[in-house]
């Protein structure tokens, strides 16, 4: 497996809200995280908050049981859409939301449809779910997303393999933020040198602001052309106004309407029987 | 004033060059510790070194990043539903954007004009006004209120028919149809999310059109919703006020 220079570590929402309450902040500001959704829908708000108030960036991902609740997912897919449209959440050119299994629940009873159409309704076209097992060693891969569930006693270095997103979650889970610091300081990971996947979310983040800068030079380009557009019928709405205003007004009406501007003083006496005198003031 | 209100501000960013200007907006509302809210469209270019920044010039603040979908309307339907995701209660909501309108030809003098409600002198008189009438439901500049056309018990203009659709579906039944054309007022908070708590915005939101939507040929989801956000307000029995 080819390792990025930073991965994304899983820890449980329980684990990351207890830090930030306490307000002692134990997880180093560069280290990214794969927050697993395991909190009572009551505990999400106090979630949100905690997400804004620290600077890693994140991913979450869903717990199996609850990816497959059909009516559970329905009411919690707009705090779903909110915690991965906070500016923290580490959209990587493709939105990615891991849903994390155990034997007990099989691959197809999730129901990724219900949330990719949802995401899909709020504007984000390519949310990819990568279905983990959490009970199986090693490394996994699906869509651009990797996946290796790490036994820290086996002190296992990481080999290089698909550039990709790479999601650790620990075989087993550390029972506080000591441990979790400790654990990461202690994976060794190697890299191919050859190859940019080692910063593969700062390179799909490069590509998109490329992609966003194009995007706006068309913006501006038709911004101009609507600007045109808006503007001619404007034009014709005031050419339509006089005609219906002064054009159709008999000629003799608007002959006498000369005079009374010669007479205010609005336009030159000399003018009325000569065109080549000057009609109005500068 | 009685109390320190509550104020929660609405702000949405579209374009990359604002920043400076956000800020300098902002700053005369600093002194009342106002709950920030951003959403910067996704399609901007820059959009997280600008959070960052936000977030070092006002602490505390929420940035979101929402595609380009209902222009304003949909960044600020998201926000409100941030708002109610994170349970945050205010007295009054101030919605922002970083307007710029350049097709049209006086857009600089728009955002001018709207941006007189949060003009150093203004926002004392306006929050007074709310704390002395309680009937006042949303203050604006007063150039920007304009009323949606109905004659024969019919509207009349590019968005009727959305319109009527649209009140009957959210049960809205204003007193008279008068709205802020650019969306940026004051307005009590309790009517808006009172009734976002009974129609989720993103749902809404999901019926806006993408894109930098305009309605001078043909009528629009978005620009309903924008004479929506006004109503939902005024069918309570509040009025706008303009200053």
């Amino acid at each position: 497996m080819q390792i990025p220079s930073r991965p994304y570590y899983t820890i449980s929402s329980t684990a990351l809200m207890q830090q930030y309450e306490d307000n002692k902040p134990l997880i180093d500001e560069s280290v990214r995280l794969n927050i697993m959704l395991d909190i009572p829908v009551s505990r999400l708000p106090v979630l949100f908050k905690s997400l804004n108030v620290i600077k890693n960036n994140y991913i979450f991902s869903l717990p199996a049981s609850l990816a497959s609740d059909c009516e559970m997912l329905k009411a919690l897919l707009p705090s779903f859409y909110m915690l991965a449209s906070l500016d923290n959440f580490s959209a990587t050119g493709e939105t990615i939301i891991p849903v994390l299994r155990d034997h007990s629940v099989q691959p197809a009873a999730i129901i990724t449809d219900l949330i990719t159409n949802y995401f899909y309704d709020q504007g984000i076209k390519n949310l990819q779910l990568p279905i983990f097992n959490l009970d199986q060693p090693g490394v996994q891969h699906a869509v651009s997303s990797s996946f290796c569930v790490y036994d820290m006693n086996a002190c296992e270095i990481l080999e290089p393999g698909l550039p990709a997103t790479i999601i650790i979650s620990f075989a087993k889970e550390p029972g506080d933020l000591a441990v979790f610091n400790d654990y990461i300081s202690r994976i060794k990971t190697v890299s191919d040198p050859g190859y940019l996947s080692e910063n593969y979310v700062e390179k799909k983040i490069f590509e998109e602001e490329i992609q966003n800068w194009q995007s706006r030079v068309l913006l501006y380009r038709s911004f101009l052309d609507m600007s045109k557009s808006v503007q001619q019928k404007e034009y014709y709405e005031v050419l339509d106004w006089y005609h219906k205003e002064y054009e159709t007004l008999p000629r003799w009406y608007k002959q006498f309407g000369q005079i009374i501007k010669v007479i205010m003083g609005k336009r030159s006496f000399g003018s009325l029987f000569n065109d080549n005198i000057k009609k109005y003031k500068d | 004033m009685n109390k320190n209100p509550v104020i929660a501000i609405l702000y949405h960013i579209f374009y990359e060059d604002s920043y400076e200007a956000v800020c300098n907006e902002l700053q005369p509302l600093q002194m009342y510790s106002p709950a920030l809210l951003f959403n910067i469209c996704t399609d901007t270019p820059g959009r997280k070194n600008m959070a960052k920044q936000l977030k070092q010039t006002f602490p505390g603040c929420f940035v979101i990043f929402t595609s380009n979908r209902g222009k304003d309307i949909g960044a600020k339907l998201a926000m409100f539903q941030l708002l109610l995701q994170i349970e945050m209660s205010a007295d009054y909501i101030l919605l922002l954007h970083d307007k710029k309108s350049l097709q049209a030809l006086k857009n600089i003098t728009w955002k001018n004009d709207l941006l007189k409600i949060i003009l150093p002198g203004n926002i004392e008189t306006i929050l007074r006004y709310f704390q002395q009438n309680k009937n006042c439901g949303l203050i604006t500049t007063k150039e920007y209120i304009v009323t949606e056309p109905f004659e024969n018990n019919q509207f009349t203009g590019m968005n009727g028919t959305l319109l009527e659709r649209l009140l009957v579906s959210c049960d809205i039944k204003p007193a008279s149809f008068e709205f802020v054309a650019g969306t940026m007022f004051w307005a009590r908070a309790t009517p808006l999310l009172e009734f976002f708590m009974r129609f989720s915005p993103l749902a809404i939101r999901k019926e806006l059109e993408n894109g930098n939507v305009m309605d001078n040929f043909s009528g629009t989801s978005t620009h309903s919703w924008e004479r929506l956000l006004c109503w939902i307000v005024t069918a309570k029995n509040f009025y706008i006020k303009g200053i």
